[in-house]
């Protein structure tokens, strides 16, 4: 694969101690050419969905308020969203444990959403434990990125909302 | 001379002292440009990025990305002055930097282990050296303080490389080579990234080839 983006002449190759990186960049990902205010794309690239956790920690940190923050006052302005709260975990303890610790990152979040001022109407959470890790290895560099809470935009209901049933 | 704050916001030329009057005033019209008010942050403020002024390549944006490298790695091409927080499905969040001559010694794997609201600058010995009349330290949060409102410590192995993504106070500088400083970048994307990588993000520093290493 790397060969034939370098070979085509397509975009500049470059490497850092025997890595080779191929540089494919310069397009738009799809959906992210033309963003238009309140869509789900500029929410990703002007505020971002990923608010992040200590290890072992459900506890919602300065840091992870100043996210939380922007994303309560894009949500207060553009009030079509709905907003499904995922927690995810990776971090010692038995899978059951850190399901626990995932729903209650997820609850931490959106209590801080509501706190600032987002309808509790908009907003359920779930814990997915360790089902959905953003990259995968034993070491801090993933897990770090793993104990996490997504703010998920939502135009609909789906079936772990209260507010459906 | 006593230094107002005004001098030291309009830019490199301003600081390094090298322009004379008449040409100041220009190059301080010519670097308002690039700002359009100010934005409040963690009790300090910094100069708002007019982005009309900074040519679109350079804005923050999600692009296709075709990398072996994990979701949520910073991959830094000094060479091209590109940013990317590699994000899902073959994507990643590209910022435009700014890179400094220090910038090019050094490439290869690390991990941001220390992270710094509203940093204190300490200008290293060889910067000092070559421009001694820069102060021997600006506190976090001073208008003339070059890291702006973040900074992003790069470790290997638990060493400080001693090299950082941090902000800027010259917008213009994004997409050059400048003549001193790590990664900078716009303060609106240093705080972006800020809160997109928790401690133990991996960085990949890519070398920039063709480049002079001293």
């Amino acid at each position: 694969m790397i060969i034939v983006f370098c070979g085509a002449g397509l975009a500049a190759c470059n490497s850092a101690g025997g890595i080779s990186s191929p540089n494919v960049t310069n397009a738009p990902a799809a959906g992210f050419g033309q963003i238009s205010n309140g869509s789900e794309e500029e929410f990703i690239i002007n505020v971002g969905r990923r608010v992040y956790f200590d290890r072992g920690s459900a506890v919602v940190t300065e840091e992870a308020k100043m996210t939380i923050k922007s994303q309560a006052d894009w949500l207060k302005q553009n009030k079509k969203w709905l907003v499904k709260v995922q927690g995810h975990a990776d971090d010692p303890g038995s899978e059951a444990a850190q399901k626990t610790l995932s729903a209650q990152r997820a609850d931490a979040v959106m209590a801080e959403l509501v706190t600032l001022g987002v309808s509790p109407k908009r907003v359920w959470s779930k814990g997915y434990g360790v089902e959905r890790p953003v990259t995968d290895c034993s070491s801090i560099e993933c897990q770090s990125q793993n104990r996490r809470v997504v703010v998920n935009l939502r135009e609909e209901y789906d079936e772990s909302a209260p507010q459906a049933r | 001379m006593a230094i107002d704050r005004r001098t030291f916001l309009g830019g490199a030329a301003a600081v390094a002292g090298a322009f004379a009057l008449p040409q100041l005033a220009q190059a301080n019209a010519a670097a308002n440009a690039y700002f359009n008010g100010y934005e409040q942050d963690n009790g300090f403020q910094y100069r708002r990025t007019n982005l009309n002024r900074i040519d679109p390549v350079w804005r923050r944006q999600m692009v296709k990305y075709f990398s072996d490298e994990p979701p949520g790695t910073v991959v830094v091409d000094t060479q091209n002055h590109f940013l990317y927080w590699v994000w899902e499905n073959n994507t990643a969040l590209r910022y435009g930097v700014g890179v400094g001559r220090e910038g090019f010694k050094w490439y290869g794997r690390a991990r941001i282990d220390r992270k710094a609201l509203w940093p204190r600058w300490v200008p290293p010995p060889e910067m000092l050296k070559r421009q001694p009349e820069l102060p021997r330290r600006v506190e976090g949060g001073a208008p003339n303080n070059p890291l702006g409102p973040r900074a992003l410590y790069l470790y290997n192995n638990g060493s400080d490389t001693g090299y950082r993504l941090h902000g800027t106070l010259e917008p213009w500088s994004i997409g050059h080579d400048v003549s001193s400083g790590c990664i900078r970048m716009l303060p609106e994307d240093i705080i972006d990234l800020y809160q997109r990588c928790p401690k133990g993000t991996g960085v990949l520093v890519l070398e920039h080839l063709g480049a002079s290493a001293g």
